[in-house]
């Protein structure tokens, strides 16, 4: 069967045409408040993080920037004046080195643990 | 302004540019939704369901197809698994038993009062399955194409045509019907 085998029917169409229904009043209004409430819900998404998501922190950057900014001193000061000499920059690389790198993994692997925990053992309970 | 201008605003965050579509589309939804679910509450809550469904879903909109077809399906997925496709089997088997012959006229609907002639093609629909109801309005109401209401029900294209014709001839069929009572009354 084609198509054009479906006859054109002005009568049906006229007829259907007042059976046609009105949406009820302040539908669009209900529509468009769940609509704002959808657009809420993304912004708040958006800004907090879900459990099982991971997220980027920004403490061991401003820790890692602010580490070689102190080294960076350090050298550019040792090489105008001998009263700060290498040894205290060794020094300060020592002792301060590992607490960076500690915290930064830290962070990290606080951050896998959650991840992994949420992914693999809480979406399998839920 | 254009459809495709009002979709670009709002997937540029301009929300509000949402309420043209549902202007627009509410009515046509609601009389889709309301021939599927025959509950004014229902429809309402489908229609409101639908609206919603598909501002989520605006990204995913290729343009490939009408917007008003894109919308269509989303309503008519949401209607059915409203009622888990209940409706699409539920053909009133007594409407079917004294269907025997084929309409010639309908000259006397046209002499009727516009309010009569609404109250009787509403009671003639009202014995129609659904599906044939809805097939009827998309095709003569709405315009769309076979293509379109394939896309829309996801029924095959030779089954939309084979639904819309028996539903015509039905339609015809049950007025022939009505009518006949009504003149046996008169009389």
């Amino acid at each position: 069967m084609k198509e054009e085998e479906i006859p054109s029917d002005p009568f049906l169409k006229e007829i259907l045409q007042q059976t046609r229904l009105k949406a009820p009043e302040g539908i669009s209004m209900h529509i468009m408040q769940r609509i704002l409430t959808v657009e809420k819900t993304k912004n708040t998404i958006k800004t907090e993080k879900l459990p099982g998501e991971l997220s980027f922190n920004i403490f061991p950057v401003i820790a890692w920037i602010f580490f070689f900014s102190i080294v960076g001193i350090f050298f550019i000061l040792s090489s105008y004046s001998d009263n700060i000499p290498v040894s205290i920059v060794k020094q300060y690389l020592i002792y301060i080195l590992p607490v960076v790198t500690l915290t930064t993994l830290y962070y990290f692997l606080n951050e896998l643990g959650k991840y992994l925990f949420f992914k693999y053992f809480l979406s399998k309970r839920v | 302004m254009e459809e495709r201008d009002i979709i670009a605003l709002i997937l540029h965050g301009n929300t509000n540019a949402f309420a043209s579509l549902v202007e627009k589309y509410q009515d046509m939804a609601f009389s889709i939704a309301f021939k599927m679910l025959r509950n004014k509450e229902d429809a309402e809550e489908v229609v409101q369901d639908a609206f919603v469904k598909a501002y989520k879903a605006l990204p995913s909109f290729r343009g490939e197809a009408r917007f008003s077809t894109w919308f269509y399906r989303i309503l008519y997925h949401t209607s059915v698994s409203r009622y888990q496709g209940q409706f699409l089997t539920s053909l009133r088997e007594e409407t079917l038993d004294y269907i025997d012959e084929i309409p010639e006229e309908n000259e006397e609907l046209n002499h009727m009062e516009i309010t009569e002639r609404t109250a009787i093609i509403q009671a003639i629909l009202r014995h129609m399955p659904p599906d044939e109801e809805l097939l009827l309005t998309l095709y003569y109401l709405e315009e769309c194409s076979i293509n379109e209401i394939v896309q829309i029900t996801g029924l095959s294209e030779s089954n939309v045509k084979v639904k819309l014709f028996r539903a015509r001839k039905r339609f015809y069929d049950l007025l022939k019907k009505y009518m006949k009572n009504e003149i046996n009354v008169l009389q």
